[in-house]
C-alpha cells in the first residue's frame, strides 16, 4: 500500500507544484490519477518513484519511507509520459537493460507479447512511431513483474485495438500477480473502464478519491415525468445530487438505495428510468458538490 | 554486501554500453595518435624522449576527455526523459554516483595504461630511448590529473541544468584558482617596486655604495642597509594541469591533487545526492546559485576590464562596454532570456564598479606593504655554459659566493645570470668573470659531474656523432664515471663529445662531456662508430685530410677493397689524439694518422708506379 501524507513540492522554492497531498493507494488495484495538465499528476509519481524529493511529507511504500530506497524501488517501474530509450538500443537490448535491473523479468513475456503486436525485437526501438514506443515501454514494464507499476499518459499516442489489448494486459497482470497499477491521464474516459480506484488532482492535492464501483453503485441517475407539476421540492425527501428539469422531464442524480426508490414509486411517476452513470458524471456530480465546476478541471 | 551499496555493476554496464562506440573509438584513436605523436621523434635519429614528448596529446585532451567521460556517465541529469529512465529504476543515488565515478575512473586507467604500454613498447620495438621513468611519471600524473578533471566536472554536472551552465561550472573549479593566483600576481606586480632585497652583509654591497654621488646608490640606501630591487616572477602553485607547462611533474603537485581529489569526490557525492533532478534542461532553477554562479565568472571579466582601464584611462568606455556586455550574454546564453533590462544594466554597473573598487584597494595595499627579502642561505643560479651549451640549475650554499652574486658590480661584465630567491622571487644580475669561473668550481665540486653515477646513467649517445647510441654497459658507466672524478667542467666541448642522461626528479636531465682526456674511453667510443661504419658502409668513401695528400681520395677509389680490407683490421687500433675521420654518407670512421699513412705510403707509391 501506498500512503502519502501531507506531500510538499515545489520546483523554485516559491510556488508548490504539490501542497499537503495526502494519498492511499490500495494494493492490488487499479489506481486511476485524474487531473487537469500541469495539475501535478506526473510530479506525484516521480516524487513516488524517488526521481524528485518531495520538499515535506512522507511517501510510504508497505509501510517503509520510500525515498531512495533500493528495495522498495525493486518493487516499482515507471513509466513517464516522455519515453526515452537508449541510443540503438532494440527492444530486446533495452528487454536485457530491464532484466538487468529487476529480478522477476520475464523475458519470455516480452518476447511473446511484441511478436503479437507485431513489433521488431531488433530494430532500434528509437525508430519506432510514438505509438509503438509506448508498446515497447509498457510490455517492458508489465514484464518486470514488480508490486507497483506506475504509468503516465500510460495509452498516449496508442491506437485504440492495442489499448484494448494492453488494458486487457494491464487487468490480468493485476489479477496474476497482485499487483499495484497507477495510471495517471487527464482523460477520465480512457481510464474508466479499466481503473477500479481514481484519484482527483486539483489544486496542488487529491480532491478526491475513491471506490469506482462503490461510486458506481452509490449513485443513480433517473429520469422522472410525474403526472401533476413538479420541482426539486417534490423530491425533497431525496439525497439529491444534481437536478436538472427539461420540459416536463427531470434528470436527477442520488443516492441510490431501496428506500430513494420506493419514494420515487411513490409518486406515480409517468416516466421513471434508472440509467447507469458514467465515471466522468459521477465526478461531475461529486465535484459540483463539493463545490467545484469539474469541467474546468479536467 | 557494503560494496552493494555504492555500486551497480549491471547499470554501470548498461550506461557504458550505450556509449560503447565512442568509448571504443576513444580507446582505439587516443593511444594511436599519442604513439604517432611520439613516434615522429624517430626521424630525428636516436632522440630521447622525455616526459613533457610523451604527455604533448596527453596535456591537450586533458580537459576534454574526461569532460566528456563525465558527460557521458552522468550527463542523463541535463534530460528530463533521462532522468525519469534512470533515476526510476532501482538502483539509489549513492550507486549511481559511486557506479559511474568508478566506471570513469576505470575509464581513464585504462586510456592511460593503454597510452604507458604503447610507450613502453615503442621503447623496445625501435630507436627511441624512452626512460622507464618517465613512462612511469606519464602514467602517474596523467592519471591522477584526468580522475581530478573527471571529478571535477562531475560536480559541475551535479550542479548544473544543462550543457553551457555544466561547462561554466567545470570552468570555475578548475580556473577560479589559478585566476585568483594570476590576478594575485599581477596586482603585485603592478606594485612590484616594494618588493626588495635587503643586504645587511657588506659583502653584498654592491660597488657604487661608495659613490656617494650616485642617486640610485643613495637612493637604495636604507638606515645603513643597502636595498636591491626584485623582479618578481609568477609563482605558480596550482593543483591543476593549467601549471603543466610551467612545473611539469612535481611530486607535491601531484599529491595536492590527490587530496584536492578526494576532497571533490566526497563533496561531488553531497552534491549528487541531493541535487533537484527536476533541475534539468535549465541552467540553475535555484537564482541564488546562479547569482553566484554569475559573479563569480563575472571576477575575470571586471579584472580583464580592469586592466585594460589601467593601461589607458582612456580606454574607460571600452572596459565598461565588455563588463555590461557580459552581464547580459551571460543571461542570454544561461537563462536565453534577458528581463528587466533597466535591472540588470544597474546591477552589472553597481558589481562592476564594486569588484575594480575591490581590485584597486588590492593594488593599494600591495603597493604600501612592501615585502622585503633578506638574502637567502640558498640560492638556485640559471646561467648560459657556453661549453656544454645549456643552461644548468646550480644550487649554491656558499654564504660567502651568494653574496657575490647578488651583490651589483661596476667592473666589466661577463654574462647573465638568474638568481632564485626561493618564494617565487627573482632576481637578475650580470657577473664578471671571475664569479662565473667561482660558480663553474662550485659547480664541479658539488654539483653535475658528480651527479652522474654508475646506477643512475641510463642511456649515453655520442651527440659528435649523430647522436649514436653507445651500449649502456656497467664497464662503459664505471670507465665515464671514474673520468667524471677528474673531470673538468670548463673543458670546451669539441669533436669528441658524449652526453649522459638520467632521469632524476621527474625529469630527463643531460650532460654532455668531452672525452678527448681520456684515451682509453675515447678509443671505446671511436671502436663502436668503427664498428658501425663497417657495419653500413655504402661502398663510398669522402672526405679526408688535405694534408695527407692530393690524390688521396683517388687513393682510396682505386683500391677500395683493399683499402676496406685495411680498415677491418685496423678498426680496434688504438686512437691518439692524431685521429682522421672517414665519412661514408653520415657515418664516420675513425683511424690514426700514422696507421693510415702506412698505407696510403704502400697503396699510393704502387698506385704512383702504375700511372709512371
Amino acid at each position: 500500500m501506498i500512503e502519502i501524507k501531507n506531500l510538499r513540492k515545489s520546483f523554485d522554492g516559491t510556488v508548490d507544484v504539490l501542497s499537503g497531498l495526502n494519498c492511499n493507494i490500495p494494493d492490488n488495484a487499479i489506481y486511476g490519477l485524474v487531473g487537469a495538465n500541469g495539475s501535478g499528476k506526473s510530479t506525484l509519481l516521480r516524487c513516488i518513484n524517488s526521481i524528485y524529493k518531495a520538499d515535506a511529507g512522507e511517501i510510504c511504500v508497505d509501510g517503509k519511507v520510500s525515498y531512495d530506497n533500493e528495495e522498495i524501488k525493486k518493487e516499482m517501474v515507471f513509466i513517464p509520459d516522455d519515453l526515452y530509450f537508449y541510443p540503438g538500443y532494440s527492444l530486446y537490448d533495452t528487454a536485457k537493460f530491464y532484466q538487468s535491473m529487476y529480478e522477476k523479468f520475464d523475458l519470455e513475456f516480452v518476447f511473446d507479447t511484441a511478436r503479437k503486436l507485431k513489433l521488431d525485437f531488433n530494430k532500434s526501438v528509437n525508430t519506432f512511431s510514438k505509438g509503438m514506443r509506448r508498446q515497447c515501454a509498457i510490455i517492458c514494464a508489465l514484464a518486470t513483474n514488480v508490486k507497483y507499476i506506475f504509468f503516465d499518459e500510460t495509452f498516449d499516442g496508442i491506437d485504440p485495438i492495442v489499448r484494448q489489448y494492453f488494458k486487457k494486459l494491464i487487468a490480468k497482470q493485476m489479477t496474476k500477480q497482485d499487483t499495484t497499477i497507477i495510471m495517471t491521464s487527464h482523460n477520465l474516459r480512457e481510464l474508466e473502464d479499466i481503473c477500479d480506484n481514481l484519484g482527483l488532482i486539483n489544486d496542488k492535492k487529491i480532491l478526491f478519491e475513491s471506490d469506482v464501483n462503490k461510486l458506481k453503485t452509490d449513485m443513480i441517475k433517473v429520469q422522472i415525468s410525474l403526472k401533476t407539476d413538479f420541482s426539486k421540492d417534490t423530491f425533497s425527501g431525496l439525497d439529491i445530487l444534481y437536478y436538472k428539469k427539461m420540459g416536463k422531464v427531470a434528470t436527477i442524480i442520488m443516492k441510490d438505495n431501496k428506500k430513494s426508490r420506493k419514494y420515487l414509486e411513490n409518486l406515480k411517476p409517468v416516466i421513471l428510468d434508472y440509467l447507469p452513470l458514467t465515471l466522468e458524471e459521477i465526478f461531475i456530480y461529486q465535484m459540483e458538490a463539493l463545490g467545484y465546476a469539474f469541467e474546468e478541471m479536467v | 554486501m557494503r560494496l552493494k551499496k555504492w555500486f551497480n555493476f549491471k547499470y554501470l554496464y548498461q550506461n557504458l554500453k550505450k556509449s560503447k562506440s565512442l568509448l571504443i573509438f576513444l580507446l582505439c584513436v587516443i593511444p594511436f595518435i599519442n604513439l604517432w605523436m611520439v613516434g615522429v621523434n624517430l626521424l630525428s635519429k636516436n632522440y630521447v624522449i622525455d616526459f613533457y614528448d610523451l604527455s604533448t596529446v596527453t596535456s591537450l585532451i586533458a580537459f576534454l576527455l574526461p569532460l566528456l567521460l563525465a558527460f557521458v556517465l552522468f550527463g542523463f541529469v541535463f534530460k528530463k526523459s533521462t532522468v525519469d529512465f534512470i533515476m526510476s529504476k532501482p538502483i539509489t543515488r549513492k550507486q549511481i554516483y559511486g557506479s559511474n565515478i568508478l566506471g570513469g575512473i576505470a575509464f581513464i586507467f585504462i586510456i592511460i595504461l593503454l597510452n604507458t604500454i604503447g610507450f613502453t613498447l615503442l621503447g623496445w620495438l625501435t630507436d627511441l630511448f624512452i626512460p622507464a621513468g618517465a613512462i612511469l611519471d606519464y602514467f602517474i600524473y596523467w592519471l591522477v590529473t584526468y580522475i581530478f578533471v573527471f571529478i571535477a566536472s562531475v560536480i559541475g554536472i551535479s550542479v548544473a541544468g544543462n550543457i553551457i551552465s555544466f561547462l561554466v561550472v567545470v570552468a570555475l573549479i578548475l580556473f577560479l584558482y589559478p585566476c585568483f593566483t594570476l590576478m594575485d600576481y599581477s596586482l603585485r606586480y603592478e606594485n612590484s617596486n616594494n618588493v626588495k632585497l635587503e643586504c645587511n652583509d657588506e659583502a653584498c654591497l654592491p660597488d657604487e655604495i661608495y659613490c656617494v654621488r650616485n642617486e640610485t646608490c643613495l637612493a637604495n640606501l636604507e638606515n645603513g642597509k643597502y636595498i636591491y630591487d626584485v623582479d618578481q616572477k609568477y609563482d605558480s602553485t596550482l593543483s591543476t594541469p593549467v601549471n603543466y607547462y610551467n612545473e611539469g611533474f612535481a611530486n607535491a603537485s601531484v599529491i595536492k591533487t590527490i587530496i584536492l581529489s578526494i576532497i571533490y569526490l566526497i563533496g561531488g557525492y553531497f552534491i549528487f545526492k541531493h541535487r533537484k533532478m527536476e533541475n534539468s534542461e535549465v541552467g540553475f532553477k535555484n537564482k541564488y546559485l546562479y547569482k553566484v554562479i554569475k559573479l563569480l565568472t563575472f571576477i575575470p571579466v571586471t579584472y580583464i576590464s580592469y586592466v585594460i582601464y589601467s593601461s589607458d584611462t582612456l580606454l574607460i568606455f571600452l572596459a565598461v562596454i565588455i563588463c555590461i556586455s557580459y552581464y547580459f550574454i551571460y543571461d542570454l546564453i544561461i537563462k536565453r532570456e534577458l528581463t528587466n533590462i533597466l535591472k540588470t544594466l544597474l546591477e552589472a554597473i553597481l558589481v562592476s564598479a564594486a569588484f575594480m573598487l575591490i581590485y584597486v584597494l588590492v593594488g593599494f595595499i600591495y603597493s604600501i606593504n612592501p615585502v622585503t627579502l633578506r638574502v637567502p642561505d640558498e640560492i638556485t643560479v640559471e646561467f648560459y655554459n657556453e661549453n656544454t651549451n645549456y643552461y644548468p640549475e646550480v644550487v649554491i650554499k656558499d654564504k660567502d659566493l651568494i653574496n657575490e652574486i647578488i651583490q651589483k658590480r661596476d667592473e666589466p661584465l661577463y654574462t647573465n645570470i638568474t638568481v632564485d630567491l626561493g618564494s617565487g622571487y627573482y632576481v637578475s644580475r650580470q657577473i664578471t668573470e671571475e664569479v662565473y669561473k667561482r660558480i663553474m668550481d662550485y659547480a664541479d665540486d658539488n654539483n653535475l659531474g658528480d651527479e652522474y653515477t654508475i646506477d643512475n646513467i641510463i642511456h649515453i649517445t655520442s651527440s659528435s656523432n649523430q647522436g649514436l647510441v653507445i651500449p649502456n654497459t656497467i664497464s662503459t658507466r664505471e670507465m665515464i664515471v671514474d673520468y667524471l672524478d677528474s673531470y673538468n667542467e670548463s673543458v670546451s666541448l669539441a669533436s669528441n663529445v658524449i652526453t649522459l642522461y638520467k632521469y632524476e626528479d621527474h625529469e630527463l636531465k643531460k650532460l654532455s662531456i668531452d672525452i678527448i682526456d681520456d684515451l682509453e674511453l675515447l678509443n671505446y667510443v671511436k671502436n663502436i662508430f668503427n664498428d658501425s661504419f663497417l657495419e653500413n658502409f655504402d661502398g663510398y668513401i669522402w672526405g679526408g685530410d688535405p694534408s695527407l695528400g692530393e690524390n688521396f681520395g683517388d687513393i682510396i677509389q682505386n683500391n677500395e677493397i683493399q683499402f676496406l680490407q685495411f680498415l677491418r683490421e685496423h678498426k680496434y687500433d688504438e686512437l691518439t689524439n692524431d685521429v682522421i675521420k672517414f665519412y661514408s654518407g653520415v657515418d664516420m670512421f675513425y683511424i690514426n694518422r700514422s696507421v693510415l699513412e702506412e698505407f696510403l705510403v704502400e697503396y699510393g707509391d704502387a698506385n704512383e708506379e702504375q700511372s709512371s
